[in-house]
């Protein structure tokens, strides 16, 4: 598996744990919009990227990235 | 029995801001701890306990609720947004108590008020420049709700899962002559409730609306908007219990409250906050009042405080006009201007485009904006806006 993949099935596995997303989904999809992610898990889905990447993630950058895809792309621009 | 002084050592250095919210949601820990305080390194946390109540238990709860409010919390200081700056004229302490002594305000139980006079008068001159602004500004349509709300509505606007504290429940009777009866007669010759038996209420079904957004949200149910922006105003009383922390005219259980409310798509719902905010700095302007717009969070139950307080501090989701009502460095929060995103267009089935319908709303505390007045300008009519003055002190 490539680093990015593996990034991609790390965050998938998060999303999974805070969020309770499963079943197919696209990288582009926004988590929030389209997908339904609760706003107040948004904190808990930061908190555990960062621990499992052990990144620091600015705020501002993470509210950008509402999608898998822009998620993955924030994580590995931090490694 | 003497209370017991505590000392919790904290694993974080709690900030300032964080602080001040720890100190006021301290209220609702127990009635059994008191003056929860943070000390100035904010290394610990500082309480005391009741000398006969279970100390080991009592510590416990608030080692809880330190926990909850640290743990996982994420430092997004306030940031300025805009300021206004009042005349130079120092700002009048104790405006409260005088506003008492003269009988305008009479405190007809703790956190509920009763207004007369210039402090009645300035309340309606401001909820008639807000409706204005509303019409004017904002082309709202106006609308009329009750203030007794359905707990099915507020819990689908998730109020007890966020505030569960400040929540003003309504009871009655569940219907049975003798339970009925029997609470008559015990009540027959007291001076003070005594007390339903445990068992005669019926389930909690209604209680006091904490905002008047939630209503225009319920109200459009299942609905498509027309395209472009709607735009609500509405005027009311909100209750929000405040435990310990009432105070006077500043912190009330229930208070008077003008919205502007805004549906519609993402874009013109920010940019309607954007112009309601200007709006409101040329109201300041109007009222040669000193105020500043920050960037903040509601007081979210501790339990949750973390992830709401991200959630709106991390996309500048609120903003309050914060204002002095004393001397000195202390502000309160007189207005807010809030965005929610698609939160209660999904929530009711709100339509916009084919999509949940984005919201936002401005909202103006009529009580506190008072206070802010006097503080500002005293009771000597000559210092208020020659328009207002006349009109106040009549």
């Amino acid at each position: 598996m490539t680093e990015p993949a593996n990034t991609e099935a790390r965050i998938r596995g998060i999303l999974h744990r805070v969020a309770h997303l499963d079943g197919p989904y696209g990288k582009s999809a926004d988590l929030f919009r389209d997908l339904g992610v609760k706003s107040m898990a948004a904190l808990d889905l930061l908190l555990s990227l960062e621990e499992e990447f052990g990144v620091s993630i600015a705020d501002k950058a993470f509210g950008e990235a509402r999608s898998l895809g822009a998620l993955v792309s924030l994580v590995e621009g931090l490694r | 029995m003497t209370a017991r002084v505590c000392t919790l050592v904290t694993a974080w250095r709690i900030d300032p801001e964080l602080a001040a919210e720890m100190e006021k949601l301290g209220a609702w820990v127990s009635s059994h701890v008191r003056d929860i305080r943070v000390d100035a390194g904010g290394s610990c946390v500082r309480f005391s306990i009741d000398g006969d109540s279970d100390l080991e238990a009592e510590h416990a709860k608030v080692a809880r609720f330190v926990a909850d409010m640290t743990e996982r919390h994420r430092p997004l200081p306030s940031a300025v947004v805009a300021r206004r700056a009042g005349p130079e004229r120092a700002i009048q302490s104790d405006v409260f108590t005088e506003l008492v002594h003269r009988g305008w305000v009479v405190e007809t139980a703790r956190g509920r008020a009763a207004l007369r006079g210039p402090a009645l008068s300035v309340v309606r001159a401001l909820d008639e420049d807000c409706a204005r602004v509303a019409r004017d500004v904002f082309g709202a349509v106006d609308e009329a709700h009750p203030s007794l709300a359905s707990t099915s509505l507020l819990a689908r606007c998730g109020w007890f899962a966020s505030f569960p504290h400040a929540a003003s429940l309504v009871a009655h009777f569940a219907e049975d002559y003798d339970a009925i009866d029997a609470f008559r007669r015990a009540n027959a010759h007291a001076s003070e409730l005594v007390q339903p038996a445990p068992g005669t209420l019926a389930p909690f079904d209604a209680c006091l609306l904490p905002a008047l957004c939630y209503s225009v949200y319920a109200a459009r149910e299942a609905t498509y908007l027309p395209s472009g922006l709607t735009v609500v105003t509405c005027a009311g009383r909100c209750f929000r219990y405040e435990s310990r922390n009432l105070a006077g005219v500043e912190r009330l259980w229930e208070f008077g409250m003008r919205e502007i409310v805004f549906l519609g798509d993402p874009d013109a719902v920010a940019s309607a906050r954007r112009r309601a905010l200007d709006a409101v700095l040329e109201q300041l302007e109007r009222w040669d009042l000193d105020g500043t717009f920050e960037t903040a969070n509601d007081p979210f139950f501790a339990a949750v405080r973390p992830r709401g307080a991200h959630w709106q501090r991390s996309g500048e989701r609120k903003i309050e006009l914060r204002m002095p009502v004393a001397a000195g460095p202390k502000t309160v929060a007189c207005a807010s201007l809030n965005l929610h995103d698609r939160v209660f267009g999904s929530t009711f089935a709100i339509s916009h485009d084919g999509a949940p319908a984005t919201t936002g709303c401005v909202g103006w505390g009529m009580e506190r904006w008072m206070l802010a007045c006097f503080a500002r300008h005293g009771f000597d009519p000559r210092n208020w806006p020659q328009w207002l003055g006349n009109r106040l002190f009549q």
